[in-house]
């Protein structure tokens, strides 16, 4: 109890030292209220004296002073302007070091979408990671993708995503592909694959995923050269929104005059 | 500019301080106090004590506290805190050193 009770108090004295700086200057609600308090008071003191009313409202204003002369040295007790520009650095700096998290969980059971001519395999893919959005600065994602099959679920891929504007380019089968965020709605990052079969196990890059934004679909690409799209259910809806998302892209991967709809196989 | 300074730094918090020792007070009150102990130092202008009570509640050497009166309104009152007390006699104990000295 004694040690909760310290550390409640080592925790008000942070709190009262951090608001400290942002504390406002006095209101004029609160100085208005506080000379006038004085006033009735100075006042009822006067009328015990035995003046009349307004003898003692007069006395009572005399005493009290200048208004504006009082304000000046409030000015220099509080100096509001300091104050206000303190607590502004300080909301600033919270707003540049403090994301807004967000936790991305996805479980999906979908469809692959072969780009070199296979059939379509059902799987399961789960998108699990936290997204953190920033006012001033890059937004930072930490994704990380289980894909398996579906039946089986083992894991297959393991990767990280980076965040969208990490990634600005990435270069394979000697074609650089401009992955610059805007262009290309969504996320972003280099495939890696674990090695079970020898001992240690090591992690090896095989090729690039790009994750769209709503972790409904992602594109993947091999440096065999195999491409495929990973979609979640519903395969004929998501066919045409696959189309549309990856269209270009995939146009721009394979190259000018392939068909994209040739290259995405359907049931 | 100089003169106001002053009201912050000399001997007035002090004794706005010593003041609230007796208890608790609004503004008029500790006039009042300084008043029947013969000090005439805020006759001019006796809003002039506010500042250095918000100077002071400023340091945390004084909390204001709200007080219900007779006739059923509150009046914004100050308070010493641990600190303006330790404050206090951190001022008062080189003097009785000096008065055992003489």
């Amino acid at each position: 109890m004694k040690l909760n009770f310290e550390i409640s108090l080592r925790v008000n004295t942070w709190i009262r030292v951090a608001l400290r700086p942002i504390r406002l200057p006095l209101t004029r609600r609160t100085l208005r209220r506080e000379f006038l308090e004085h006033f009735e008071d100075c006042r009822d003191a006067q009328l015990d004296k035995g003046l009349t009313e307004r003898q003692a409202e007069e006395k009572a204003l005399e005493l009290l002073g200048s208004a504006s002369g009082v304000a000046k040295l409030l000015k220099l007790v509080y100096r509001p302007r300091i104050y206000l520009v303190r607590a502004a650095i300080l909301l600033l700096v919270l707003l540049y070091l403090l994301p807004w998290p967000t936790r991305i969980t996805r479980q999906m059971y979908g469809t692959v979408y072969w780009m070199d001519g296979s059939p379509p395999e059902a799987i399961s893919f789960t998108v699990e990671g936290w997204k953190l959005d920033y006012l001033f600065r890059d937004d930072k994602l930490n994704l990380e993708l289980t894909w398996g099959e579906s039946e089986e679920g083992d894991k297959l891929f393991q990767l990280p995503l980076l965040k969208p504007k990490e990634a600005l380019g990435y270069e394979t089968g000697g074609l650089l592909f401009d992955a610059t965020p805007g262009v290309w709605d969504a996320y972003f990052g280099p495939v890696y694959q674990n090695d079970d079969l020898f001992e240690p196990t090591y992690t090896y890059p095989i090729g690039h995923l790009t994750l769209s934004r709503d972790g409904t679909s992602c594109l993947l690409s091999r440096i065999d050269g195999n491409w495929y799209v990973l979609a979640a259910n519903n395969p004929s809806a998501n066919e045409n929104e696959l189309r549309a998302l990856y269209g270009e892209r995939l146009e721009n991967i394979l190259g000018s005059g392939t068909s994209v709809e040739a290259n995405i196989t359907s049931e | 500019m100089k003169q106001n300074n002053n009201l912050f730094r000399g001997c007035v918090p002090r004794l706005v301080l010593g003041l609230l020792k007796s208890g608790e007070g609004s503004g008029f009150e500790l006039i009042s106090r300084l008043e029947n102990r013969g000090c005439v130092f805020f006759r001019q202008q006796e809003a002039a004590i506010y500042p250095v009570l918000h100077f002071l509640e400023h340091k945390g050497l004084v909390r204001v506290c709200l007080r219900r009166r007779e006739d059923g309104r509150f009046r914004r009152c100050y308070r010493l805190t641990a600190k303006g007390k330790a404050r206090l006699n951190k001022h008062k104990e080189p003097q009785r050193q000096e008065d055992v000295k003489k």
